[in-house]
């Protein structure tokens, strides 16, 4: 097992509010590997519309 | 006084918050929404003051992976037991102060009752490396997860049911990050990595764990702000993590939840500083409609109610005390828009066909 930081950006549409964000956040971390600890630590508006956010997250890559 | 009002409030570890960012400088204010709920779930953060401790039966001391779980519902709290708190020292400590921590673990036995043991060292040094984000976050890791993983097996194999774990951090005596903390205007460094290290274990062992960093003491420094004052008292950060988990509740998997145990269903509320909206817990207690009081309390972090389009979604609290107040109506009850003038007008519909 190894321990990476990683730092994604990520558009939420305008149609989801926050108390939909959390599972769709998921989604994209578990991309990259098995998240441990995140947060979103900045959210502006999109230009799209909806919000474009910051994550800051420590994951688990599972080696064998 | 109405029935309990169980609140979960969470202070997020290494953002620098100013109440709360330090050494267990949130506990006041833990103690004040504790006696207003009646049962407050919190994590070590707000807890640990390092030698200095404050224990309450309304206090459910959940680390910060356990506390993401059961904010999600995956995972239900049982209070009642006493814990046997295992103690898992990195090979990395140099033999002084590795007495240093032993003595403390027999210090609480022999003072305060607690009920401690095995001993477990860890295989290899867990190496320790401390890092920040782009955000001005802390975070930090460890080049061997697999040693701390297998030293905590063995402790849970051995009798422990919660796990109190110390890793040699690098020391830091003249950083202008460290005069920053020390003199209260910074984040907490070290925080970061702590988590990371408790939050594999209970990941990994589903049981109680919390962590101490062991360091070199520290040169005086008269400027000291009393927030960090806590962790200059002493040889160990180690007594509170002891103390904390000696009454931890356990951890459940939601489905073998029984009557008594805590599942998120049963929240009231969650106090959350109003800059700090954007972690698991938050978000997950947003997801199952649990009212949110967001308490001003600025950190590097502006995750906010506005920049999240939740201003109708929070309640705004200026003070700790404040948000104690909240809950108390809460609790009581008393709907909170009457206690606020202007009382705005009822909205009144007609009854027509469509």
């Amino acid at each position: 097992m190894r321990i990476e930081s990683l730092q994604l950006q990520l558009p939420l549409p305008a149609y989801q509010t926050a108390c939909d964000w959390r599972g769709r956040i998921l989604d994209h971390l578990r991309v990259h590997g098995e998240p441990l600890r995140w947060a979103i630590t900045s959210v502006m508006d999109s230009p799209e519309g909806g919000s474009e956010v910051v994550i800051e997250a420590v994951m688990l890559q599972h080696e064998g | 006084m109405a029935a309990v009002f169980p609140t979960l409030m969470i202070v997020p570890t290494g953002i620098g918050c100013e109440i709360g960012g330090y050494a267990g400088d949130a506990l006041p204010a833990a103690r004040v929404l504790a006696a207003a709920s009646g049962c407050l779930v919190t994590h070590p953060n707000v807890m640990n003051g390092a030698a200095l401790y404050w224990s309450d039966e309304r206090i459910l001391y959940v680390e910060g992976w356990g506390l993401d779980r059961f904010a999600a519902g995956e995972l239900a709290l049982r209070g009642g037991r006493r814990q046997r708190v295992g103690l898992l020292l990195d090979a990395g400590i140099e033999p002084s102060l590795r007495d240093r921590h032993l003595q403390v673990a027999d210090a609480c036995r022999a003072t305060l009752g607690l009920e401690i043991g095995p001993v477990v060292t860890t295989d290899v040094p867990l190496e320790v490396t401390l890092r920040q984000g782009e955000s001005g976050v802390s975070w930090g890791s460890l080049e061997r997860p697999d040693a701390l993983l297998r030293a905590g097996e063995k402790l849970r194999e051995r009798g422990a049911s919660a796990i109190a774990v110390v890793a040699r951090f690098p020391d830091d005596s003249g950083s202008e990050a460290l005069q920053a903390y020390r003199h209260g205007s910074g984040v907490d460094g070290l925080a970061g990595a702590e988590a990371v290290i408790s939050h594999l274990l209970v990941r990994h062992l589903q049981i109680p764990c919390a962590h101490a960093p062991a360091l070199a003491p520290l040169p005086l420094d008269p400027q000291l702000d009393p927030r960090a004052a806590a962790e200059e008292l002493a040889h160990t950060f180690l007594p509170c993590v002891l103390v904390g988990l000696s009454r931890a509740p356990d951890l459940i998997q939601s489905a073998s939840a029984q009557p008594g145990d805590l599942l998120a269903s049963g929240l009231g509320a969650l106090v959350v500083p109003e800059g700090a909206l954007g972690g698991e817990a938050v978000l997950a207690c947003l997801e199952r409609n649990v009212p949110v009081i967001a308490v001003t309390n600025p950190s590097v972090l502006q995750v906010s109610s506005h920049s999240m389009g939740l201003e109708g979604r929070v309640v705004a609290a200026a003070t700790y005390a404040e948000a104690a107040g909240l809950l108390l109506a809460m609790r009581e009850g008393v709907a909170l828009p009457s206690l606020q003038r202007p009382l705005l007008p009822l909205d009144c519909f007609s009854s027509t066909r469509d």
